[in-house]
């Protein structure tokens, strides 16, 4: 008797105890079922200086580095003058009307487009506000944004190479580069720019695609160099292409815009990776902030 | 009577505020080259600034109802205001280069014009 009445509550312990694992793991289960995010997701909004809501960048077409297809990932620190980009604005308190966003200075921020969402281009290099306004008498809120001109390109390809200043390819090979604006201190400008792609010489590399885009597919044809040139912003960068007959190992020039020359060499058949960095003059990027790359500032150049 | 008349008027006047200038001054951050005088503005192109703005009376009544009084610039083109939310706010943008002035007016009528300079960024 003494020996059933101690078995039966224990057994009932040891299923209580399983059905309250059991129905922790189903709680959790979900949980564990949800990937942590890898990056955060984008945010293209701006808070105003009045702080009565946020201003949200928006892409005006596909030739913008702040924008991965038609989204935009934040709100820019810095636009190109001649580019093309939109504003709206979502306010954070409560306000009678929907406000439109207009230019404080229309002869240095021109209006595209009015409207809720509003387009803009910078004319020339300057600071000048968007302003949220009702009814063209009231304001809701401001936010200051500032132009500069492109000073040089930034190149990449997809391999994932970036800061190339040479790519080299062999007879047949096509790749796909990509080009960033960048201003004064190296920093990515916002907006859509037009791009015209080239290359000196088509006997050897030509472009394979639209070449109106901020990417071009470039196709080797015979062995020799030139150089692949994209105009736009008043600027011309360019990178180096090296076609080869026979190339046992893929090399990669990367050179920084603030004066740091990488040079890696991957030698496909052994899998070996020497890399050597030179800083020719050890000036600071100053907005680390702005950079798309993975913290790695380097341009093709322009003029 | 006529007498009694000329006492009540004097009275009531004496109830009112008048018109003694405007006080005025920048609200937050001003970027550089912009900045508030007593009579004068002095505005980068395309800068915004937001300005605490309420007059200044000679009496002891004091003006005490925003909706009686207004901004208004005389050239747009050069300077806009704009009314803010908040009670004696305004907000001055800076639209074009030139020189024009901002008439400060009380229940409809001109009390005087702040000069204001908007000029193109320096460099």
């Amino acid at each position: 008797m003494n020996h059933e009445s101690r078995t039966v509550p224990d057994t009932y312990r040891r299923m209580g105890r399983k059905l309250r694992s059991a129905t922790l793991w189903v709680l959790l289960a979900p949980l564990a079922a949800c990937d942590p995010p890898d990056e955060p997701p984008p945010d293209p909004t701006m808070g105003g200086e009045l702080m009565r809501g946020e201003f949200e960048y928006r892409c005006a077409g596909s030739n913008d580095a702040f924008c991965v297809d038609f989204v935009a990932q934040r709100f820019p620190q810095r636009f190109a003058v001649g580019g093309n980009f939109e504003v709206g604005f979502n306010p954070t308190v409560s306000i009678v009307a929907t406000p439109g966003v207009q230019s404080s200075a229309p002869s240095l921020l021109e209006p595209t487009s009015s409207g809720v969402i509003s387009g803009f281009r910078f004319n020339r290099p300057g600071t000048a506000a968007l302003l949220a306004v009702i009814n063209d008498e009231e304001m809701v809120d401001y936010l200051h944004v500032t132009a500069e001109r492109v000073l040089s390109y930034h190149f990449s390809d997809e391999a994932g190479a970036v800061g190339v200043t040479e790519i080299v390819m062999q007879p047949g090979e096509s790749r796909r580069v990509t080009v960033e604006p960048r201003g004064e201190f190296g920093q990515v400008l916002a907006g859509t720019l037009e791009y015209t792609w080239s290359t000196d010489e088509g006997g050897i590399a030509r472009t394979a695609s639209d070449t109106q885009g901020r990417t071009v597919q470039i196709q080797a044809v015979a062995a020799g160099r030139t150089r692949l040139l994209v105009e736009g912003g008043e600027v011309t960068g360019s990178v180096e292409v090296i076609v080869q007959l026979d190339d046992p190992t893929t090399t990669t020039t990367t050179t920084g815009s603030t004066g740091d020359s990488d040079s890696d060499t991957d030698s496909a058949s052994t899998g070996s990776d020497t890399g050597t960095d030179t800083d020719s003059d050890g000036e600071t990027d100053t907005d680390a902030d702005t950079d798309t790359d993975g913290g790695t500032t380097s341009t093709g150049g322009g003029r | 009577m006529r007498r009694l008349g000329a006492v009540l008027a004097l009275m009531l006047a004496a109830c009112a505020p008048d018109y003694g200038g405007l006080a005025i001054e920048i609200e937050g951050v001003a970027l550089a080259g912009d900045y508030v005088e007593s009579r004068r503005i002095n505005l980068v192109l395309g800068h915004v600034i937001r300005v605490h703005a309420r007059p200044r009376s000679l009496t002891s009544q004091v003006y005490e109802d925003p909706g009686r009084f207004e901004l208004l610039s005389a050239s747009p083109d050069v300077a806009r205001v704009y009314r803010d939310p908040e009670d004696w706010r305004w907000v001055l943008v800076g639209r074009g280069g030139g020189n024009t002035c901002i008439e400060v007016r009380i229940d409809g009528k001109r009390e005087e014009c702040l000069e204001i300079r908007v000029q193109a960024e320096a460099g």
